[in-house]
């Protein structure tokens, strides 16, 4: 059965209902020679969270920068409406007057300026900033929606879940008609989700309207009540809460029928405990970069053995990034040992991290993973250039190194001189793993391997996972979704604040179990306080 | 109607089917760097095209070499600022240590009787050690580069200023003197010297390890660090390239006028900066065109012995440069944010 047909697009205005909130009829938007959005039309209805999703590159982004004004009215084909009346949005000033509010994916906030500043930016007031009264403002919309800030707070010393909360509030304090979120929980915790769902469904009730866009198919499940599912620019499903189903939203976002995520697993790695670890951390701890006396990853150890998946599981901020740097050689260890093959490794900067057989990739492409202004070619190879002449580099054997990677890893791309900020985010990884690979190492660590990657990249990263396990390689997965986690890893550890919490083998692993030791009694966030006003 | 599929088989549209989910990103356009390249080489055809309007012997044999002559010495230095400016740093000590290097040689072999080649390769040393100071200032104690070599620049002036009390020195050894004045078809040899650096930075840039580590160090410091870059002892590197080569460019220099003279390199760190970013690579690091620098270079001087020889008041010349780096520098930077839009 094709899901394409299924689901013809339900909502259409019927004569007596009220008009949708938000309808956008056969948007066609095209860059140059490629076509984003093809005859796509979404209705939004009144008092609804409606989830967006599709794989990266689908035209979710595209449609709501058309929503936002940021591709104005003109550059496209096809129709706005609000409430039922056609609209031109010429700019993002036009989509505030209407009462759309965006919160974009990456946070935007000013560092140096308070919360409350943040909320109230350019909200009235003539020309004279009145800071009081902007953080007094604030302070009654972050009570209104029970958040735990403090208007005062500079927004510098806050957590970039709590910088998302903030955006959140902005967005909020011009009290909008139609809430648009872009992916807002890639950076909160799952509390912080929580309480933003429960936020969500508390402004619905009281008749916002919400798009909400996100990767994580059981977060669109729990919070939305209708989904419209994007592939190639078109709309090629709609689905309303009664009707979800995961496999089928999978099936309509990549065309074909999801058999199986995970690979299977070849199990003798898994079962054989007998085996000599590879990698063997010791009661490892490492300084906290700003409070000293204090540890951000407090006595861990635990051991990898060839071929063998660990899962590091634990929430955003519990020491898991900091674990594999240390062990990497971008941190300093302030106790305990790492072992290579039952060989102590001193290891003080990722070269000789690389040298001894170790490989990371990181958890941010855009921070510390790839070099954007270098195509694939320099990416890949940069990590092994030592191989390919001594000064002078061969290009014959750069070339093929390269071409050998895109074959191996299946990056799609035109050739091997593309620069790496135009692959999809899936391809951007898999250059990252190709890299990570190049010489060869005992050990790879992986840092949210699948973070911003659509699904069906997900599935080919986690065979390139298993693939390498199988080859013998010892791999350490941290990821922030126990599914993953539990999909593809064989042995489990969670960190929580720095220390261990639990460590449990497959037969025994369950998401409540990771759960649970990622967030058991885990302290409020630590920002301030209704005493002090 | 029934589509065409022979006649398209050939055409490169036909060639990639449209798999869903996996449409290959647009290949990067050569178009766009042909563009680029453009927009380097307009000022100077502009400038060049002006003069020659504006004065009928602007484009005198004469004046061209002329102009070619008078650009070798801060070219050499250009080069090197090319490639530390490719790693996300600059040196403003450039001058300074040109002025230094090349009047401590002339006044060890003049005043102290010491070999003319031993002075050269103290003169280098001086150089060498300069750029080590700035690079490990900057990248152990983490102070701008900005900062440490506005100090270095005065540390290296005073100590000029020190040494020679403002007085040249005369006359150099014959050695020196005749590599100065030696033409070949009235070009001199300091500019055949900087053709071989450009030619040697450019293939430094594309084809070498040491260019690899410079680009992907500038791009992003932390991600190179990471895949196994030394940063630190790249960027080093990278400015004691850039002091050798101001050594170089003092001692062509001062051959060339015939004195060791203090007030060598005047200006020249802004000047080769200028001819840096008029050139094509961004200030911010990440790229680097050395042939790029040389036009960049080329440009600032077709512009000062214009304006010169067409007449005009000198001090427009300053006033030309500013606003050509200022337009050059804002075009960099809305062809980036045009990119990043896309």
């Amino acid at each position: 059965m094709n899901p394409e047909r299924t689901g013809a697009p339900a909502g259409a205005p019927s004569a007596g209902g009220p008009p949708p909130a938000l309808e956008l009829e056969s948007i066609t938007k095209r860059f140059g020679g490629v076509t984003a959005l093809s005859d796509a039309t979404v209705r939004v209805r009144r008092g609804e969270v409606h989830g967006l999703v599709g794989e990266n590159g689908a035209g979710k982004s595209t449609l709501l920068k058309i929503l936002d004004g940021q591709h104005p009215h003109g550059s496209y084909e096809g129709v706005v409406r609000v409430d039922g009346e056609v609209v031109e949005l010429g700019a993002p000033q036009d989509a505030r007057r209407l009462g759309i509010a965006i919160v974009p994916q990456e946070t935007s906030v000013v560092e140096t300026l308070s919360v409350g500043e943040n909320i109230c930016f350019g909200e009235g007031g003539g020309p004279l900033a009145d800071v009081r009264a902007m953080e007094r403002h604030a302070a009654a919309i972050i009570e209104r929606l029970a958040l735990r800030l403090d208007a005062r707070t500079k927004v510098a010393r806050l957590s970039s879940s709590q910088k998302q909360l903030v955006m959140i509030a902005r967005a909020l304090y011009r009290e909008p008609r139609v809430l648009i979120l872009d992916e807002p929980t890639s950076a909160l915790t799952a509390e912080e989700t929580a309480r933003l769902f429960a936020l969500v469904r508390q402004l619905r009730d009281g008749g916002l309207t919400c798009i909400f866009v996100s990767h994580r198919l059981d977060e669109v499940s729990e919070l939305c009540d209708r989904v419209s599912i994007l592939r190639d620019g078109r709309v090629v499903d709609e689905l309303a809460r009664a009707d979800f189903d995961v496999e089928r939203i999978i099936g309509s976002m990549i065309g074909r029928r999801l058999t199986d995520l995970y690979p299977e697993r070849s199990g003798a790695a898994a079962a054989d405990a007998e085996r000599p670890a590879a990698l063997t951390v010791e009661q490892l701890s490492i300084r906290h970069p700003e409070h000293p006396g204090d540890f951000v990853v407090r006595d861990v150890s635990f051991t990898v053995a060839a071929g063998e998946v660990l899962g590091v599981g634990g929430l955003v901020g519990s020491g898991r990034s900091e674990l594999l740097g240390a062990i990497y050689g971008r941190l300093p260890l302030a106790a305990g040992r790492v072992l290579l093959d039952g060989e102590e490794l001193n290891v003080s900067s990722p070269r000789e991290a690389l040298a001894a057989g170790i490989g990371l990739v990181t958890e941010d492409r855009k921070r510390d993973g790839l070099l954007f202004n270098l195509g694939l070619r320099e990416n890949v190879t940069l990590a092994y250039l030592r191989s390919l002449g001594s000064v002078v580099i061969d290009r014959g054997r750069e070339r093929a190194m390269a071409q050998q990677a895109v074959r191996q890893f299946s990056i799609v791309t035109r050739s091997v001189e593309t620069p790496v900020g135009q692959l999809s985010g899936g391809n951007q990884q898999k250059v990252m793993l190709a890299r990570a690979l190049e010489r060869g190492p005992r050990v790879l660590l992986l840092d949210e391997p699948t973070v911003g990657v659509d699904v069906g990249a997900k599935a080919e990263i986690y065979r390139l996972i298993r693939a390498l396990a199988d080859a013998g390689v010892a791999v350490v997965v941290v990821s922030s979704e126990s599914a993953e986690l539990l999909g593809i890893c064989d042995r489990f550890v969670v960190l929580r604040d720095g220390a261990v919490r639990d460590r449990f083998g497959l037969s025994e692993a369950s998401e409540e179990r990771l759960m649970t030791a990622a967030m058991a009694a885990r302290p409020a966030a630590p920002t301030s306080t209704e005493e002090e006003r | 109607m029934s589509p065409v599929p022979v006649a398209a088989a050939g055409s490169p549209a036909a060639a990639a089917p449209q798999l869903p989910g996996a449409a290959p990103p647009p290949a990067p356009s050569r178009l766009q760097g042909a563009r680029q390249s453009l927009a380097v080489l307009l000022p100077l055809v502009i400038a060049v095209v002006v003069f020659a309007l504006l004065n009928s012997t602007f484009l005198r044999y004469g004046n061209l070499t002329l102009i070619l002559n008078t650009l070798a010495f801060v070219g050499i230095v250009a080069v090197g600022q090319t490639l530390l400016i490719s790693a996300g740093e600059f040196d403003l000590s450039v001058g300074a240590v040109a002025a230094l290097s090349s009047y401590v040689a002339a006044a060890l072999v003049v005043r102290e009787g010491l070999p003319l080649l031993l002075g050269i390769v103290v003169a280098l040393l001086i150089g060498a050690a300069f750029g080590a100071f700035n690079g490990i200032v900057t990248t152990r104690l983490g102070v701008p580069s900005f900062i440490v070599t506005i100090g270095t620049l005065y540390i290296g002036r005073g100590l000029t200023e020190y040494i020679s009390h403002g007085v040249s020195i005369y006359p150099l050894p014959s050695a020196l003197t005749d590599v100065g004045l030696q033409r070949v078809a009235s070009i001199s040899l300091a500019v055949f010297a900087l053709l071989a650096i450009v030619v040697a930075g450019e293939l430094l840039v594309r084809r070498t390890a040491f260019g690899r580590r410079l680009l992907a160090t500038g791009g992003n410091a932390e991600a190179a660090r990471v895949i196994g870059v030394d940063v630190n002892r790249t960027k080093v590197r990278a400015f004691m390239l850039v002091g050798v080569l101001a050594a170089v460019a003092g001692l062509f220099q001062i051959a060339s006028l015939g004195t060791g003279d203090p007030a060598v390199g005047t200006g020249w760190e802004l000047t080769t900066v200028a001819a840096v970013v008029i050139g094509g690579t961004s200030l911010f690091g990440g790229t680097a065109t050395v042939v790029g620098t040389l036009i960049g270079v080329l440009t600032l001087q077709v512009i000062s012995n214009g304006i010169v020889s067409a007449g005009l008041e000198t001090n427009w010349q300053t006033v030309a440069i500013g606003a050509l780096m200022i337009v050059l520098v804002a075009i960099d930077v809305l062809r980036r944010k045009a990119f990043e839009r896309r």
